[in-house]
């Protein structure tokens, strides 16, 4: 057997991972602060449990990559929101939901008004003058403010 | 973070954690974004929702993860990736995505041995560190540099680590048969 089969006829083998080490461990076993029996602990979990070894890896790997400005408004409105600043009534929205409807509300106001200028081209000053279409485009357009300032004052 | 910074933000101070999420935002959102990606769960609102869920498990319950946090034991950096990675795969299940990240049932099912041909080993035969050294370079394909800076230690020790563990393994297969 070569050293690759020969490690993967022991890791095949029954080996207990036991209880996945407290997310404080794993971190002070990153940061090096563990005496060295709980190091010996920790390294014997990490080789048994994928979980594990996976998390400590990822840490490892983020801590070594150059990191990117944070957007801190969504802390912020969790905060507003865990104490009670938004206005009652107003439950927790998924982000990816308000992105969806705004994406919604505003594909509809383009597609209403690629209608009223391709309506513009073939009717005369007078009729366009009591046209329908815009006044539905400025009822929409009010809608989309209004959905804008929920969705970013208050409801994420 | 400075223990007076810590204890404002426990303390629940609105300036406390404005300062707290302007310095680890980025790392948070770093964190959730590796964590989606390894599972292959990658669209930019469903990262907005996971960090999300990062600051409302913070805050959630009088801010009770935050004050389990122990600054004597670990950096709160490093506490705070794990943190983020953790809610983000419990973010994750509860959308109905798999368990495990792709690359490791397809390593789960090339490794693990049928039930039949498992035998038992003795204990002790590897050390902790031995065996988490041919982990890492067989089945997480690090180079032994790599995982001497994963461990902290000297390249040559993995190397000789490494070559102790083969030796056992030879000699008790081999004793074995």
């Amino acid at each position: 057997m070569n050293e690759r089969e020969l490690w993967e006829k022991y890791a095949g083998s029954e080996r207990e991972a036991g209880e996945c080490p407290d997310i404080i461990d794993l971190a002070a076993y990153i940061d090096g602060t563990l005496s060295e029996s709980e190091k010996e602990r920790v390294e014997r979990h990490l080789s048994r449990c994928p979980e594990c070894l996976d998390a400590v890896l990822a840490m490892k790997r983020v801590e070594s990559e150059p990191l990117h400005l944070g957007d801190t408004a969504i802390a912020r409105d969790v905060w507003k929101r865990m104490n009670g600043e938004t206005k009652p009534g107003i439950g927790r929205l998924r982000i990816s939901v308000a992105l969806q409807v705004a994406a919604s509300v505003l594909f509809l106001l383009i597609a209403l008004g690629g209608y009223k200028a391709g309506m513009q081209t073939y009717v005369s000053t007078d009729v366009a003058a009591s046209d329908p279409i815009g006044e539905e485009i400025d009822e929409m357009a009010s809608l989309f403010d209004e959905t804008w300032d929920f969705f970013d004052g208050e409801a994420i | 973070m400075e223990s007076s910074g810590l204890k404002r933000l426990i303390d629940g101070d609105r300036e406390g954690w404005n300062a707290f999420v302007t310095a680890y935002a980025p790392l948070i959102r770093a964190m959730v974004s590796r964590t989606m990606s390894a599972y292959g769960a990658f669209s930019a609102p469903d990262i907005e929702d996971a960090i999300q869920n990062v600051y409302l498990r913070l805050l959630r319950d009088d801010r009770r993860l935050l004050k389990s946090y122990d600054p004597d034991r670990a950096s709160i950096s490093t506490w705070l990736g794990l943190i983020s990675r953790s809610v983000t795969i419990d973010f994750l299940r509860k959308r109905g995505k798999p368990h495990l990240p792709l690359r490791e049932e397809l390593a789960e099912g090339h490794t693990v041995e049928p039930e039949e041909d498992r035998i038992d080993l003795p204990k002790g035969l590897l050390s902790a560190r031995q065996e988490l050294i041919l982990r890492l370079l067989f089945d997480k394909e690090m180079d032994p540099d790599e995982v001497a800076d994963f461990l902290g230690v000297e390249v040559q020790t993995v190397r000789s680590a490494k070559h102790k563990a083969i030796e056992k393994l030879r000699r008790h297969y081999k004793d074995e048969k």
